[in-house]
């Protein structure tokens, strides 16, 4: 009897002991230790190049959650330079697909987190550097947005004068190191991964003149006969008689190409060859018949192409091949801007009229004339 | 009888979960303010011993192990530990050079001089170097699980004036045309010992021998990928960029167009 008694006691310990130790398995009170490794490790760097500054976006998955006040330190090797490295220099963002969606800094979308020295309630990384290159986040207390097993983090060291490569052509590895998960990345450092490109534009300049009825091309001589003149009439450029001037122009100046006129005799304009006191007067006026005027202008019915007229020539309208009453300018022996563009062009043109009347009482001589110059300076 | 098979069925059991709750370790990380000592478990025996020719390691009946560290040191409590064989490495190195050839390493600073440009021809790198401008080449190594990329960022996203800055060769990516204002590069030869070196758009167009067959992409101020391994690691990467321009009958007159082209290669650990 007493055996049997001894036998269930101790069955019934055995029992007891199992079923206690089931349940405490169950519990998790003794649980299995396990670490991971961090995945998509990068670190994109702004300049590879020794012994200058640059920034680091260091991006990676985090196979384990990180809770609050969890951890993530980055332990630079030696080599950089950090001097003024700050907590301020520091981003974090974390999230499900980019690792940008929510953190402290400019560059995560939702920047509603911050980095302080020691880390607070739901929305306050704290953040450390020690030594000159070991930086440790620690997760916010009561965290609102914990990172989950497989969110991305990315830490960012934004300011591009507080880290600088080392000044020789190597390799470094960095470790990340979380609560539960570790990771490491290398970054190649080279004696420059800068590629300067250079060119030269050779500087280029063209003018020519036409004279021509309908404002055609044609060679030297250049010349306008403007025939015989009475004083009932205005003669002047009119496309089907007498010659107008075109004017050509191009340049890759970067001030662009300005054409200027000059007469050889100012303001006495048509002047005789034989008697050279015989003149037809050029002043800026409008012209008339029986009035005595010579004179140019640009044509202002639209076909001035890149060029702009200059000074009086801008105003003196109307100035067409149809009409005997243009406004035209007077001449001058000095150099005036008739025609000008302030930047490179290709192409540009400018037809110019050439106009005159008399008075019934002007001299009978064949041999008025004058000679108009131009000239074009780019402005490079 | 049956009372005593019970009996010995039950003990089985005890025994037999005794045996798997022994077998799982507690981990408790031991901390301070100065070093953190992650799962952490405790043993026995174990030393280092070596001589002129030969070095062990051995461990004993490790029951605590663990790793430990701080800013200064780190150290494997109780087991064996092994330096991963196959640590995280990139190597990458620009060079820029005229000939014809593949595999010539220059040192820095790295240049391409495209020269005087006219509005007549296309004027840019050509494989058969002899005079013309450089080519670009890099090398890559890298053994990153996740493949490496090198990206490529301009200065100015565009040839402009030192002296006139307003000025510019402006970048876009096309075909480039003699007389049509444009600077761009573009992704040609590629080879690798172990892997793939993948062009990447938009610099994966027509480009080879002749400047004024070849398509460029643009350049621009934000990084953009020019090269890729295709998601895994390479050997022997070596891949060269082609710098094409030209200019209109427009294009300002400077003796100082430049621009600077940054290369950077990452690698997916």
């Amino acid at each position: 009897m007493i055996k049997k008694f001894r036998e269930s006691a101790f069955s019934s310990f055995v029992s007891s002991i199992t079923i206690i130790s089931l349940v405490m398995i169950m519990s998790g009170i003794w649980q299995v230790a396990n670490a991971a490794s961090l995945t998509s490790i990068t670190d994109t760097m702004t300049s590879q190049t020794q012994n200058t500054f640059s920034k680091h976006t260091i991006k990676f998955t985090s196979t384990s959650a990180i809770a609050s006040s969890g951890t993530i330190v980055l332990a630079f090797p030696a080599g950089y330079t950090t001097t003024g490295l700050v907590i301020g220099d520091l981003s974090i963002c974390h999230g499900t697909s980019t690792g940008l969606e929510v953190g402290a800094g400019a560059a995560c979308t939702s920047n509603t987190e911050t980095i302080a020295a020691t880390n607070g309630a739901n929305t306050v990384w704290g953040a450390t550097i020690t030594g000159t290159t070991t930086i440790t986040f620690t997760a916010p207390t009561t965290w609102a947005a914990p990172v989950s097993a497989g969110f991305k983090v990315t830490v960012i060291i934004n300011d591009n004068s507080h880290f600088k490569n080392p000044n020789s052509v190597t390799t470094l590895n960095t470790t990340i190191t979380t609560t539960s998960d570790s990771g490491s990345f290398t970054v190649p450092i080279a004696d420059s991964t800068l590629v300067g490109v250079t060119a030269n534009v050779t500087q280029t300049i063209s003018f020519d003149l036409d004279t021509s009825i309908a404002g055609g091309t044609s060679g030297a001589p250049y010349s306008v006969a403007l025939g015989t003149l009475t004083s009932g009439a205005v003669n002047h450029s009119d496309a089907s008689t007498i010659n107008m001037i075109v004017i050509n122009g191009g340049t890759n100046a970067p001030g662009g190409i300005s054409v200027t006129v000059q007469n050889a005799n100012g303001a006495n304009g048509l002047a005789s060859t034989s008697t050279p006191a015989d003149k037809i007067a050029s002043a800026t006026a409008t012209m008339a018949a029986g009035t005595a005027n010579y004179g140019i202008c640009v044509d202002s019915s639209g076909s001035l192409t890149g060029f702009t007229a200059q000074g009086t020539y801008a105003t003196a309208t109307p100035c067409t091949t149809a009409s005997s009453t243009n406004h035209v300018v007077g001449l001058t022996t000095t150099p005036a801007a008739i025609v000008a563009t302030t930047a490179p062009v290709s192409g540009a043109l400018a037809k110019v009229f050439v106009n005159a009347a008399i008075v019934a009482s002007q001299p009978a001589h064949t041999d008025y004339s004058d000679t108009l110059t131009f000239l074009a300076t780019g402005t490079f | 009888m049956v009372i005593k098979k019970h009996f010995f069925i039950k003990l089985l059991g005890f025994f037999l979960l005794f045996f798997f709750l022994t077998s799982i370790a507690r981990g408790m990380d031991l901390t301070s303010t100065s070093f953190i000592v992650r799962d952490p478990i405790v043993g026995t025996g174990g030393g280092y011993g070596s001589s002129a020719s030969f070095q062990l390691i051995s461990a004993g009946n490790t029951t605590l192990s663990g790793v430990a560290s701080s800013a200064s040191f780190s150290t494997h409590y109780g087991f064996l530990y092994y330096p991963n064989p196959n640590p995280p490495s990139i190597t990458f190195d620009i060079d820029t050079y005229n000939t014809s050839t593949t595999t010539t390493t220059t040192v820095a600073p790295y240049s391409v001089s495209l020269g005087t440009l006219s509005p007549a021809a296309v004027t840019g790198t050509t494989e058969g170097g002899g005079g013309t401008p450089n080519g670009i080449w890099f090398s890559l190594d890298a053994n990153g699980a996740g493949g490496a990329i090198v990206t490529v960022v301009s200065s100015g996203g565009a040839l402009k004036s030192t002296s006139v800055p307003g000025d510019t060769i402006p970048s876009a990516t096309a075909a480039m045309s003699a007389g049509t204002a444009n600077y761009g590069i573009c992704a040609n030869r590629n080879a690798t010992t172990t892997g793939v070196l993948n062009k990447v758009s938009p610099f994966a167009s027509t480009c080879g021998t002749t400047p004024s067959s070849n398509s460029v992409g643009a350049v621009t101020t934000s990084a953009q990928t020019i090269y890729n391994t295709g998601g895994a690691a390479v050997t022997g990467g070596r891949g060269e960029i082609m710098v094409d321009a030209a200019i209109s009958n427009t294009t300002p007159a400077h003796t100082d167009y430049g621009d600077t082209l940054t290369f950077i290669a990452t690698s997916t650990f």
